[in-house]
């Protein structure tokens, strides 16, 4: 099975890296990463792949741990 | 001297014995061999699974946490998507921990090829498990 394809790779890549772009970090290695894990099957996995996939993780996890804005008041009752 | 020499030569005897005893296996697999490499048991495919796991649990997070806020009081509902606080604070804290097993995991691996991980990869696939039900069960759009 394609791993890439399970997991929606692009799809991810895509986001995280234009997420990277916008506050200035440099985009390539996810892109690397990406790119390395197309067309990938499931059954033929090298450690140099689960790092690629570990890139994206942390591009994603980095996204999920930014801190919260402070709270809005509470919607105004009409 | 001729004492020295023999005891030097049972040593040596008694360890090539236990080296050609197990063939090529460990003591640790069931051979003789005190010397023998120890293959981990932990396989490349174990380490996918939790891996690809947690790439799916992060990802639904981000999916989540990419949604307005949620104002204080507010309740998401299907005609307002909207993420609350509350649930963003949890998915945080199951992922710090789920990225602590799962350095440890990679670390150790990485270090020690040769000695059981066993017990790492359980903690990292129970922080896993744990960040993924909170995920699963935050109402992110998938």
């Amino acid at each position: 099975m394609n791993l890439a394809l399970i997991l929606g790779v692009i799809g991810t890549a895509i986001q995280v890296a234009k997420q990277a772009v916008e506050i200035g970090k440099d985009a390539g290695p996810l892109i690397a990463a990406a790119r390395r894990l197309l067309g990938k099957d499931t059954s033929d996995v090298t450690q140099e792949d689960l790092d690629a996939l570990v890139v994206l993780s942390d591009a994603l996890s980095e996204e999920l741990m930014a801190p919260l804005p402070p709270e809005e008041a509470p919607a105004a009752v009409v | 001297m001729i004492r020295r020499f023999l005891a030097l030569s049972v040593v040596g005897l008694l360890l090539a014995g236990c080296a050609a005893l197990g063939g090529d296996r460990s003591i640790l697999q069931g051979g003789t061999s005190i010397t023998a490499p120890v293959a981990n048991p932990v396989s490349r495919e174990s380490m996918l699974q939790i891996e690809t796991a947690y790439y799916v649990a992060v990802r639904l997070a981000v999916a989540y946490r990419r949604l307005p806020l949620c104002r204080s009081g507010e309740t998401a509902s299907l005609t307002r998507l909207c993420a609350q606080r509350n649930v963003i604070l949890a998915l945080q804290s199951a992922n710090l921990k789920a990225r602590f097993a799962l350095t440890q995991m990679r670390t150790f691996v990485r270090n020690h090829p040769t000695i059981n991980a066993i017990e790492f990869v359980q903690l990292a696939r129970q922080a896993v498990a744990e960040f993924q039900a909170i995920a699963q069960s935050s109402g992110a759009p998938s």
